[in-house]
Formats: structure tokens, C-alpha cells, sequence
């Protein structure tokens, strides 16, 4: 039994260790649902973040077959609260996780159907705030950052 | 007259709105030459793709916006983002007739002239912006069908 551990600290918070045991033939994705239990955290982002934001990870890999880093993980996570339509969720995203992480986690939490999610978009603080660059990390913030997940409307075209 | 309209181009480029979308990544101004603008706009996979928009009678009447070579800037095919039929129905990458059909876009207009009577751009404070939007949904939002150049067949 292997241990994947690593330390979170909230912005206003004292660090905290965090630690998930896993078997070497366990999947990726095995992993990501134990540290989506952990603290309202998101899993896939905590990995990404752990093995370097461009790690590309099949979820379908044996842990076994992971390189995992040597050195101690450390992540400072904040807070976002993700509204669609008349309902609202609040997770934890590592700071230097990508904001396709939160779109990606909104549509699972909202159980939107993977084609409608294609056409949906994140925008800051309200339905018609300013988009947001799902390529760019999410940064460091106070708080809790409301972000909207919205479909925008129709062009037409010929 | 042309003088104002010019002024409110740059007024629009110098706008909040449009330095949001420079910091955000949407965007980037490579230069102004008299009424056209030459802007760098990024896809949601970071390909980029150069548009000239042409924005004589600026606020007046829509800008005319055309995909050109980042070196030569010569209006061609190639330059052009490429998608599927929901993309196509924007974009026009044919080379007998490039052009951006969209209520927002003169050329849009030329060929659909029912749409003039919406006047689309003078929705807006800021047609630069209003403009630019349309295409930053187009190349980040998926749904809307633009093809990764990488997944595109080499050009023979």
C-alpha cells in the first residue's frame, strides 16, 4: 500500500496534510474520486497540479506506472463558487490549476450532458461579467470568487 | 468627421473592455495603420490566427473584418480558422469569396442585406470589442465547432 500525500493551505488558513492510500495497480481516475472526498477539493486538479500543469493523465494508468515527484507537495487552494442557472456549488481548486478544471467539475456537479457543456462558458461575478480564459490558472484570491457557468447567445449566421 | 470616427477607435482600443481581453489572453493589438487594425486572436488550444479589420466610418457602419498571413498579410485561405458546418456558417474560407458572415461584419451585411435593418453594431458602445467577442466565442467556446489546426490534413 502506497500513500499519495501532499499539504493544502487556504489563503486564511494553517497548512494541512492530506494523505490518500492507494495500491500500485489502482487507476488514476481511482485517485482523483478518494481526493474528490477529501475536503471539497478538486482531485484532478490537485493531481495535475502535483505532477506539473503540462502532465497530460489517463485516468485509465495503473498508479504504479506514475513518476511521482520527489519533493514534498505543497498547494495553496482557494475558494470558487460556481453558479448555473438558479443553483449554486462552492470546491476547492489548487491556485495554479487551469479554469477548464472548474467548467469541467461545474457540468459533472451540475450533471450537464457533456454536448450542452461544449456551448457553455465561465464569466466572473455574473451572467454577463467578462469571460474568463479557461487556459489561464485560476491565481490566488480571498475568499470565495463567484464565477457563472452560462451559455451565451445566439449569432446568427447565413 | 473622419477624424472623430478615428478618434473613437482609438478611444475603443484604449477602452477597458478591450485591455481586459489583451490581459485575459483573448486578444493582442499588433498595430493600427490609419483605420485598420491588426489584432492577434488565440484560440481555446493557443493557435492564433491575425485579423484585419478595416474601420473606415467606424461606429457608423460595421468594420469589415478579413483573416490575413502574419507575415504578408495578404487576405488567403490559409489564414482563415476552419470548423465544422456550425463554424463554416460564420467563417467562409472558400478562396473565391473570404469573408466573415455575421450581422456585425460588412461583408455579412453585403450578402445578407435584411440584416442592416437590425444594425447590430450600434448595440453596442464599443463595436471594436463587440466585434472581437464574437470571434473569441467562436475559437474558446468548443460548441461552436473550431477545428485545432494540428487536426486539420497537411495542405498538399
Amino acid at each position: 500500500m502506497s500513500r499519495f500525500e501532499f499539504q493544502v493551505e487556504d489563503a486564511d488558513g494553517s497548512p494541512k496534510t492530506v494523505a490518500v492510500p492507494f495500491e500500485n495497480h489502482d487507476r488514476v481516475r481511482d485517485l482523483i474520486e478518494r481526493l474528490d472526498r477529501e475536503d471539497q477539493i478538486d482531485g484532478g486538479a490537485v493531481l495535475e497540479a502535483a505532477l506539473g500543469s503540462a502532465s497530460i493523465i489517463d485516468e485509465n494508468r495503473p498508479l504504479g506506472e506514475i513518476k511521482w515527484p520527489s519533493q514534498p507537495i505543497r498547494l495553496r487552494r482557494v475558494c470558487i463558487e460556481l453558479h448555473f442557472e438558479g443553483d449554486s456549488k462552492q470546491r476547492k481548486f489548487p491556485v495554479q490549476a487551469k479554469w477548464a478544471r472548474v467548467h469541467r467539475w461545474g457540468c459533472r456537479a451540475f450533471t450537464i450532458a457533456s454536448d450542452a457543456c461544449a456551448h457553455l462558458e465561465l464569466r466572473e461575478d455574473n451572467p454577463q461579467g467578462p469571460a474568463i480564459n479557461e487556459r489561464q490558472e485560476i491565481g490566488p484570491h480571498t475568499g470565495c470568487k463567484t464565477v457563472w457557468l452560462v451559455k451565451p447567445g445566439p449569432e446568427p449566421n447565413g | 468627421m473622419a477624424e472623430e470616427r478615428l478618434d473613437s477607435l482609438a478611444q475603443d482600443l484604449a477602452s477597458l473592455e478591450f485591455r481586459h481581453g489583451v490581459e485575459r489572453g483573448f486578444w493582442r493589438l499588433i498595430e493600427r495603420v490609419g483605420f485598420r487594425v491588426y489584432i492577434e486572436c488565440f484560440a481555446w488550444n493557443d493557435d492564433t490566427y491575425v485579423l484585419e479589420l478595416t474601420c473606415d466610418r467606424y461606429r457608423e457602419e460595421p468594420s469589415l473584418g478579413k483573416f490575413v498571413d502574419p507575415v504578408t498579410r495578404a487576405r488567403s485561405s490559409e489564414a482563415w480558422p476552419r470548423g465544422n458546418a456550425m463554424f463554416g456558417g460564420w467563417f467562409k474560407w472558400n478562396p473565391n469569396e473570404l469573408f466573415i458572415c455575421w450581422p456585425g461584419d460588412r461583408d455579412g451585411l453585403a450578402h445578407h442585406p435584411d440584416w442592416r435593418a437590425r444594425a447590430h453594431w450600434h448595440k453596442t458602445q464599443n463595436p471594436l470589442v463587440q466585434y472581437l467577442e464574437f470571434i473569441r466565442s467562436c475559437l474558446t467556446i468548443p460548441g461552436r465547432g473550431y477545428q485545432a489546426r494540428s487536426s486539420l490534413p497537411l495542405a498538399s
